[in-house]
């Protein structure tokens, strides 16, 4: 069987790394990128089946434009159907509520959030809730 | 080349006004302005802006002290010294309290006079730069807030997630031993971010930086939720959540996030505080313009004589250790500062009452705005 592809973009390498361990071992051939633009060319240049994103990259929401652009720009129009899974500590953060739901639709296109940590059952559980999602032909959320 | 210093005199008498001014002639830092009596003294402090006041506190019209309180009470800055006969030294040291820097005793010498003043400006500058150092931090604790939320959480979460992948096998096969000491690492880490994540929530609320608009919000919806997110934790300790919801759904305006934080910091509490097989009850109840929401459990209770700090910053219950069936004794003590600070925030009151041996109950009381649908 093929492996999936992954994306992952996140600032923080050493995070990035933690999370490797799990992924890896669990036969995903992992992309990583560590900002915004690099998570846009690593999209281009590898194709994924899933993009695991982190929200605050640098002093920025990053995370949040990568998942417009992905979801809404022509450019990226060939990979708008790719499942984004958010992993951020944001929902915590002060002053940085999303409005009602985490996954808003038009503040934040998304299709699954976790919050840092992630108990690596639980992420491998959504991963491969999304790709069978996916498979079976259902749209974004 | 330094800034000139300026001087404010105010004095009755003639001579003495002209004597300091020539005193200070010679001396070409100094620019100097004189005032006849408080009133134009007070009118030149705005024009003149000095750097120290001289203030005579024997003048027909304001009495000194008055002048002095006034002085300050227009502009901070200067150095106000006062300038007294031997008679009234005593109510000299009295201003002192009303922000006057020093005295100088008539009759003085022209040296005794620049040294009050010299010391004077040291202090008005000591003054001054205090005042920036307390701006300074109250920006720095504004920049702590976010440094905090990012800088140091990320490497928390990040200790957090090489535990999880060390404790799922990831990194290769653990030893039972190595894994209890890994468990143990990753309670502790989760302590801290919990720590700081709740800090952050009362650094947030402080500032009233609520960002969503009030909504209807579903009271017994908030209850559902909370006690559903506590179960787990209730069950781990052998203690029960037990519900009573009217038949309507009564409606408060609120930010639901916030609120559904109060009822899960009170129900978190009463299950930390239950003991074994214990029940945690929360009722909600409309009454006239009002929903009360209670939360009851039936543990040891909170003294009497703490119940007014309950709500304080870092309130426990100041008997650390565990609970004698072992559990732990719940920690921080800023849950139910935050309970108080949202509650109050969306206009409605929370009380306390506790028995010994008995338990604790809290009701929180919120205006109503109907029924959901």
């Amino acid at each position: 069987m093929a492996k999936y592809k992954l994306l992952m973009v996140d600032d923080d390498k050493n995070y990035v790394e933690a999370l490797l361990y799990v992924l890896n071992l669990n036969n995903y051939d992992v992309a990583v990128a560590y900002s915004k633009d690099e998570g846009l060319a690593r999209l281009k240049e590898t194709n994924p089946d899933l993009i695991i994103l982190d929200v605050m990259m640098g002093k920025r929401a990053d995370g949040m434009l990568f998942a417009r652009k992905v979801r809404r720009s022509k450019e990226y129009a060939a990979y708008a159907g790719v499942p984004i899974l958010v992993l951020t500590s944001i929902r915590e953060q002060t002053g940085f509520f999303f409005p009602g739901e985490a996954k808003n639709p038009v503040f934040f296109p998304i299709d699954e959030l976790l919050e840092k940590p992630v108990k690596p059952v639980q992420l491998l559980e959504k991963i491969a809730q999304l790709l069978e999602r996916r498979e079976a032909g259902a749209g974004p959320a | 080349m330094a800034k000139n210093v300026k001087l404010l005199i105010i004095d009755d008498e003639e001579v003495v006004r002209d004597s300091c001014a020539q005193a200070f002639r010679r001396k070409t830092r100094y620019e100097v302005e004189l005032a006849a009596d408080g009133d134009a003294g007070l009118r030149l402090l705005g024009e003149v802006k000095p750097d120290v006041v001289l203030v005579d506190l024997m003048m027909p019209g304001i009495c000194g002290t008055e002048l002095v309180r006034r002085l300050r009470a227009a502009d901070p800055h200067p150095a106000i010294i006062v300038i007294t006969g031997y008679a009234t030294v005593a109510s000299a040291v009295e201003t002192m309290q009303e922000g006057a820097c020093g005295y100088l005793a008539k009759p003085f010498t022209p040296d005794e006079l620049y040294a009050a003043v010299e010391k004077g400006l040291e202090k008005s500058m000591r003054q001054d730069a205090d005042a920036a150092r307390l701006r300074q931090r109250e920006k720095t604790q504004d920049r702590f807030v976010t440094f905090v939320s990012h800088e140091l959480r990320s490497p928390l979460n990040t200790v957090q997630q090489y535990l999880e992948a060390m404790l799922s096998g990831a990194t290769g096969e653990v030893a039972e031993e190595q894994k209890k000491i890994f468990e143990r690492m990753s309670s502790s880490v989760h302590g801290l971010i919990d720590l700081v994540n709740e800090w952050l929530n009362v650094s947030r609320i402080r500032s009233g930086r609520m960002t969503a608009p009030f909504a209807p919000v579903s009271v017994c919806g908030l209850v559902r939720a909370a006690a559903e997110s506590l179960r787990p934790l209730a069950g781990a300790r052998g203690v029960s959540i037990e519900l009573e919801l009217p038949g309507d759904d009564p409606a408060v305006p609120g930010d639901r996030t916030c609120l559904e934080r109060v009822v899960t910091n009170l129900v978190d509490n009463a299950i930390k505080y239950s003991p074994k097989r214990g029940v945690v009850r929360v009722k909600v109840a409309g009454e006239g313009g009002e929903v009360r929401i209670e939360v009851r459990d039936t543990g040891r209770g909170i003294p009497e004589e703490d119940l007014p700090r309950v709500f304080d910053d870092f309130y426990t219950t100041g008997r650390s250790g565990a609970h004698k069936d072992g559990n732990e004794m719940p920690g921080y003590g800023i849950g139910l500062a935050i309970v108080k600070q949202i509650v109050e925030l969306h206009s409605g009151s929370v009380r306390v009452s506790s028995r010994a041996g008995e338990g604790t109950a809290f009701v929180i009381s919120l205006p109503k705005i109907g029924a959901i649908s």
